[in-house]
């Protein structure tokens, strides 16, 4: 546990200082998590629907947190359960096969105004989106957030060798989709 | 062998490399700021009702009361069933008497005495 994380649950630990310790929660960590279901959701409503949720869960949880790992890898794995808790209950509602739940997905991303992605990375997205919901995440915390495979595993409860294989895979998968489609 | 050089080619532009990891999405303006601000006031700690803090009380007095009216039909039920089956064996056994016998022991012994 960092210095920072240490004086934080000193603070929640006081009742007077409890909201000022989860709000410098929220401020500390609340970029990270947001780009985190962002490129789970994609679409802006959608991840900050879903990092409200994150956030009031962690507020609700917060007493029974005892600090036994980093906080942000505790708010990683609640906002991972939430994002896919969230894709779980739009796949129920659409009642659509999975790939037509792909097909959604992508237009969705290619209509929200908060994506400026080129061609290029318009094709990235559409790939990553063929892949299962777990290697996605791997891929995604991978690729974009560089999250070490040791951090990985604490968040997903995954095997470090377990991470590394569904990344090479997830890896290859994309760059033949990126070919094919070409 | 042209063919081949062209998806080389392909290959290294579709490489992840070349793609590089810019995440392609944005968000409105000052949005993590007013996310902050917005979650501050939702968990602003607000005290708390004299009825909220009584109610797991009350809900523990409900259930024991719930218990006691319960045990006290189930026992009065009983009691009445046992009274029941009692008198329903005595009025059994009067039905196996008749009325004629019931005369005979009924009169004295000097009427036989005096029939002789």
């Amino acid at each position: 546990m960092n210095q920072t994380d240490v004086e934080l649950l000193t603070m929640l630990a006081d009742p007077k200082r409890k909201s000022l310790a989860f709000s410098s929660i929220v401020r500390n960590y609340q970029e990270r998590i947001y780009w985190h279901i962002r490129k789970m959701v994609l679409v802006h409503d959608d991840a900050n629907d879903v990092m409200q949720n994150t956030f009031l869960k962690a507020w609700n949880g917060i007493d029974s947190f005892r600090g036994d790992s980093l906080i942000s890898t505790w708010l990683y794995r609640i906002a991972t359960n939430e994002s896919l808790t969230f894709l779980t209950n739009k796949r129920l509602k659409n009642l659509q096969s999975m790939d037509d739940e792909e097909s959604l997905m992508f237009q969705n991303l290619q209509a929200d105004s908060y994506f400026d992605g080129n061609e290029v990375e318009q094709k990235l997205q559409e790939a990553i989106l063929t892949l299962p919901e777990k290697q996605r995440l791997v891929f995604n915390m991978k690729y974009f957030e560089d999250i070490t495979y040791e951090e990985m595993e604490s968040i997903l409860g995954t095997s470090v060798g377990a991470l590394k294989a569904s990344f090479h895979h997830a890896v290859k998968k994309i760059e033949r989709f990126l070919i094919e489609e070409k | 062998m042209l063919f081949k050089v062209k998806v080389k080619v392909m290959e290294t532009n579709m490489n992840l490399n070349k793609i590089g990891n810019r995440k392609p999405f944005t968000v409105p303006e000052n949005y993590f700021e007013q996310f902050a601000d917005k979650f501050e006031t939702q968990i602003s700690i607000k005290p708390l009702s004299p009825i909220k803090l009584l109610r797991p009380w009350l809900y523990m007095a409900a259930m024991f009361m719930g218990v006691f009216f319960m045990a006290k039909i189930a026992f009065t039920v009983y009691n009445d069933n046992k009274l029941t089956a009692t008198e329903n064996y005595e009025l059994y056994v009067m039905s196996q008497l008749n009325d004629v016998e019931n005369l005979d022991y009924s009169e004295p012994i000097e009427n036989e005495n005096s029939k002789k």
